[in-house]
């Protein structure tokens, strides 16, 4: 029975490849002729149907949502349906996409969901490219076939990326990360593709002498398994042996093309509780050929379970009959998961991605940002009154959705949200947001709160840039020396805190700096935002330098070491030591008003340059993933921050008269 | 005798210069602008530090850097290879030897001694003690702990821990029997400083009958089978020495030398190369006739106890090959007592001077095929107690940092509200201002 596993794991791609080539062949031209939406209860249902992926389990919504955002930059995407000059937009969600990748996989390979950002890595594996740089192409234009097979822009595709691949990331060019970064998304969406190809195509078999469900095409692969005794049995006959061979070389290729293809993800929780791991289809039939030989009664379970998957597979998408599949797989895995004590927390994520918490966060603060402005803007008139309310009103809103949004992470991770970038770019946004409203309503000054609505506004487009960017689920598990919930809740969170109020102090100085050159003179309110600032630094030390020494304290009982001089950890330290250099500075009086405004932005490049770039030098213990991308985007910030740290310098210089009187009226505090 | 009118003045005068320099002193190291220039500087070390990381890695950088006086921080171009070259002009910083002693002084005389003692400064007070005692942990830790790894495959037992980066040339008298073996260790520090061009040194023991030339010595090298064209290097029996760059993991690096052993009365006793990774040691034969060899290995320390691994356990995330934890089941064996630990990620053991710490396992995809489950434990021997002091410093500079700051703020909050009894509305506050 090995030598037939072994067998049937070979030649598995040459048939993948075969068998998509004619399916390519047939549908590879033209557009989307007509799209039949996916009735809602089906969307559903499909929605929170628990898998087990990427080390944990998750509703199929989630899987859906970060596959398209990672070929296609959004989460939904529109189709240019009909035929050309007569044509209408249709929106579908992930979910819906995802569906009619597993299910209508012929449709599927039309939709433009690759997103390519530079046509030279089109023009690069020999297809014609889009009358747009950027444009979005369909597995179908891909995989076109060529007079050649070499010419085929798929093969041209795998070939590039497996040259590219070897050049260090950081040293390909843009066009060459195009290419691997697509051959991945390609390959992967193929698997999807082909996920449920075992239940749609089944196996072809002629062996009426072994049994009579034996004989035809397109049989179940759960039939095939059942009989697997009988025809181990056939085998033992040295007579039938070869003929057997023969009748079994076509089962032989199909079923090593689903054990390759039908392992993306877990359907079916194991019998054993005390089995974490989830059974992928493959494991199904795996474990059908293997345990099939003691008989069909050993391996019930397993033939249930792959039943199922074949019903749902074989069904005729958007049926009665698949929608009943649908509900019959669900209702399996819920039953499965209760004695298990799993899934507990997939409603609490269907709810997170229900919230759409990015964009009505962003909503909220752009809206509370506009009233502000427009409340500055009216002065003292009652309107003026009534949008600064209004504008508060949002900016609160933001922060308890914000709030929501962080609350509901902790519960689907069971851990405090601050363990990758994604993370704590929410998490920062949501304490700068937080100051600024204790602020606001301390200070009784309208100045903190709208900048800081504006630099909130750009953290979460950050935040959604970033996981546009990277594609991949924030939520996964961590590693081993990550997973300890007392040290993220303590030194990773207060550390971030830091960061924020580091942030927020150079926020405030900007506010200072362009109060100074708008021509403000109201020395009285100059001299609250450097209260502000002084307050927020000490802040900034209080959580940094308790953050950093916690994080030693950690290291010191994961590593055995306390203090490593790791980037990570200078990182922090650097924030430390130039908020302590500042606050020295101001109380021995070597710098007054503006200087500590001046300073404080520098403050705010050292918390990005400790918060983000230091992920990006590809050194130490300590990262969230080194990502490529982010060292151009804070070398921007950077280069912005010196442009506002050289007009603060000049502005100063310009206004200083004023600036003697400031200076002398501040030193006596 | 009675000193002379001029004699006096002379000495007043000499006393109020001391006075005064020593006042001066006293001023300047416990001043504001001391503490901001040292906060300043030693946050451009740091930030020069972490960007030289990525050339020249982390061990090297902690030795240039923070464990000198002194520092060139050199920029890096791709050379031939796509190998970092060094700048010829760099920017020359302090560097953490002077920083932190200045800064302890600075802290002890300026944030302890000078400080008013007000109830206003308690928390500021508190703040800096601690901020000493992390200093001072920071300098012990530096140069009283040893650190390294034991390797322990399951059943088996160690009773001792290997250096990751240093490595001993050590001499074997190999005793007729079998029964005993007399070791001698060229230590790693001196070999270290024989890294220049044509640096040489003699080892000479009055135990010995011979004396050892180290020359060439490299602290990561090959061995390799001499070139036609590599004229100008030192050959034995084919094989030359060749000098590499260090590697960024100071751990990888594997140090060789070349070895010329000379009988007392000047008589040539043998010469090799003697070289980390060596099969073989070097051998001699002493005008005596007796048997020594000459090998380079890590440094090892010994424990008072031995520690065996009953069984590693590995745990995955559910579908995925990623660890969600591992962990060793071990017997701590001393004399005749023994006693079950776990040692996991974040607990780990804490025995007397030692603690292990759960840090790596194997097999990995570089050992070779058949290697059976091994786990890696990372091993420190510190001062009793050292170990708690960071978290003791960590308590109370955040008391003092609380106190201090809630004092300022509840200050503050006391001004404002009388501030805000004069104050209009938080509505019209802004009309005043524009």
């Amino acid at each position: 029975m090995n030598r037939i596993i072994t067998k049937l794991t070979r030649d598995i791609f040459i048939l993948l490849g075969s068998l998509h080539v004619s399916l390519g062949v047939a549908l590879a031209e033209g557009e989307i002729p007509s799209y039949q939406p996916w009735d809602e209860e089906i969307v559903e249902a499909f929605k929170s149907l628990p898998i087990q992926q990427g080390g944990r389990i998750k509703p199929m919504q989630a899987y859906a949502q970060v596959k398209l955002l990672r070929y296609n930059a959004k989460r939904s995407m529109k189709l240019e349906v009909g035929k050309p000059g007569s044509t209408r937009t249709v929106k579908i969600t992930a979910t819906e996409w995802l569906l009619d990748v597993m299910f209508r996989p012929e449709l599927a390979r039309k939709f433009p969901i690759f997103i390519v950002n530079d046509s030279d890595a089109i023009i690069d594996i020999g297809m014609e490219e889009h009358a747009k740089r950027r444009s979005r192409y369909s597995h179908d234009e891909i995989f076109r076939p060529a007079a050649a097979p070499e010419d085929n822009p798929r093969t041209r595709l795998s070939e590039k990326s497996s040259k590219y691949s070897k050049i260090d990331e950081s040293d390909r060019t843009g066009k060459q990360n195009q290419v691997v970064h697509l051959a991945g998304n390609v390959g992967e969406f193929e698997y999807i593709n082909h996920l449920f190809d075992f239940a749609r195509e089944g196996v072809s078999i002629n062996l009426p002498e072994v049994s009579a469900d034996l004989v035809g095409e397109h049989l179940p692969v759960s039939v095939f398994l059942r009989n697997v005794a009988a025809i181990r049995k056939a085998s033992q006959d040295p007579s039938k042996i070869d003929d057997l061979g023969v009748a079994l070389d076509m089962v032989n290729k199909q079923m090593g093309l689903y054990l390759q293809t039908a392992r993306l993800f877990g359907f079916t929780p194991p019998r054993d509780v005390n089995e974490a791991t989830w059974l992928l289809p493959s494991d199904l039939m795996e474990a059908g050929i293997r345990g099939g030989v003691a008989g069909a009664e050993k391996i019930a379970f397993e033939l249930g379970a792959l039943e199922r998957l074949e019903i749902l597979g074989s069904a005729e998408p958007n049926s009665s009959g698949f929608k009943e599949a649908l509900a019959a797989l669900r209702k399996s895995t819920e039953r499965s998961m209760e004695p298990r004590g799993e899934g507990k927390r997939i409603g609490v994520e269907l709810l997170l991605y229900r919230g759409k918490f990015a964009g009505n966060v962003q909503a909220c603060l752009l809206l509370g940002f506009l009233l502000m402005m427009g409340a500055l803007l009216a002065g003292q008139s009652r309107i003026g009154l009534w949008l600064r309310r209004l504008g508060v009103t949002f900016g609160i809103f933001a922060l308890a959705l914000l709030a929501t949004w962080l609350t509901l992470r902790c519960i689907v991770m069971q851990r405090p949200p601050v363990a990758n970038l994604y993370e704590t770019v929410i998490f920062i946004v949501t304490i700068v947001l937080l100051l600024s409203v204790v602020f606001h309503f301390f200070t009784r000054r309208p100045i903190v709160l709208p900048a800081a609505l504006l630099a909130c506004s750009f953290g979460v487009f950050l935040s959604m840039l970033y996981d546009g960017m990277k594609g991949e689920d924030t939520m996964d598990p961590l590693v081993a020396v990550l997973n300890s919930n007392f040290w993220l809740a303590t030194h990773v969170t207060i550390v971030t805190m830091g960061y924020a109020a580091g942030l927020l102090a150079a926020i405030i100085a900007h506010v200072y700096i362009f109060a100074k050159i708008f021509g403000c003179r109201d020395r009285e309110l100059l001299r609250d935002i450097t209260r502000m600032v002084y307050a927020v630094m000490c802040f900034t030390l209080l959580f940094s330098l308790v953050g950093t020494i916690l994080g030693g304290i950690w290291a010191n009982v994961s590593w055995g070491r306390f203090w490593g001089w790791d980037p990570k950890e200078n990182g922090a330290l650097l924030i430390v030591l130039a908020t302590l250099a500042i606050l020295h500075a101001r109380m021995g009086g070597h710098i007054r008003q503006d200087g500590v405004h001046l300073c404080a932005l520098v403050l705010g490049m050292i918390v990005a340059f400790s918060w983000w770039y230091v992920n990006v030098m590809g050194v130490g213990l300590h990262s969230y993933g080194f990502t490529s991308g982010i060292k151009r985007a804070v070398w921007k910030f950077w280069q912005i921050e010196l442009v506002v740290l050289a007009i603060g310098f000049v502005s100063r210089k310009w206004c200083w008269n004023s600036w003697r009187g400031l200076g002398r009226a501040s030193s006596g505090q | 005798m009675p000193l002379s009118p001029v004699h006096k003045v002379m000495s007043d005068s000499s006393k109020g210069k001391v006075w005064g320099v020593l006042q001066w002193t006293f001023k300047l190291l416990s001043s504001f602008g001391l503490a901001a220039a040292l906060f300043t500087l030693l946050a451009i070390l740091v930030l020069f530090a972490t960007l030289a990381q990525v050339n020249i890695g982390i061990h090297d950088v902690k030795q240039d850097y923070f464990s000198s006086a002194f520092v060139v921080h050199r920029f890096f171009s791709e050379g031939t290879g796509g190998v970092p070259v060094p700048s010829r002009w760099g920017i020359p910083l302090i560097g953490g030897y002077p920083l932190m002693g200045l800064l302890f002084l600075n802290i002890l005389v300026g944030g302890l001694i000078r400080i008013r003692k007000r109830p206003q400064t308690v928390g500021v007070v508190i703040s800096h003690f601690s901020m000493l005692i992390l200093l001072a942990w920071g300098f012990i830790t530096n140069h009283f702990v040893d650190e390294g790894y034991m390797q322990i495959h399951e059943d088996d037992e160690v009773d001792y821990f290997v250096d990751y980066t240093k490595w001993d040339m050590e001499l074997i008298k190999e005793s007729g029997d079998n029964s005993r073996e007399t070791v001698y260790l060229l230590p790693h520090e001196r070999l270290v400083e024989l890294e220049g061009e044509g640096s040489r040194r003699a080892f000479e023991n009055a135990a010995w009958p011979f004396e050892i030339s180290v020359t060439g010595y490299a602290r990561n090298s090959a061995v390799e089978v001499v070139k036609p064209w590599q004229t100008n290097m030192r050959v034995i029996d084919g094989y030359i020495l060749n000098r590499l760059e260090p590697k960024m993991e100071a751990e990888a690096n594997i140090p060789g030398g070349y070895v010329e052993v000379k009988a007392n009365g000047g008589q040539g006793l043998g010469e090799g190369i003697v070289w980390g990774f060596a099969r073989q040691p070097l051998t001699i034969t002493d005008p005596e006739g007796d048997k020594w060899s000459l090998k380079m290995r890590k440094r090892i320390y010994h424990l008072p106890y031995s520690i065996k691994l009953r069984k590693f356990i590995k745990e995955d995330h559910p579908g995925v090959s990623m660890a969600k934890r591992y962990m060793s089941d071990v017997t701590k064996v001393e004399g005749g007592l023994e006693e079950d630990v776990r040692i996991r990620m974040n607990h780990p053991l804490n025995s007397g001077e030692y603690t292990f710490y759960q840090a790596s396992f194997g097999p990995n995809a570089g050992d070779p095929p058949g290697t059976p489950v091994y786990t890696v434990l990372a091993v420190w021997k510190r001062p009793l107690m050292a170990g708690q002091w960071p978290l003791v410093s960590c308590i109370t500079v955040a008391v003092g940092l609380l106190v201090h700051f809630i004092m300022k703020l509840s200050a503050y909050f006391k001004r404002e509200g009388k501030r805000g009894t004069k104050s209009v509305p938080i509505e019209d506050v802004n009309t005043q201002g524009g």
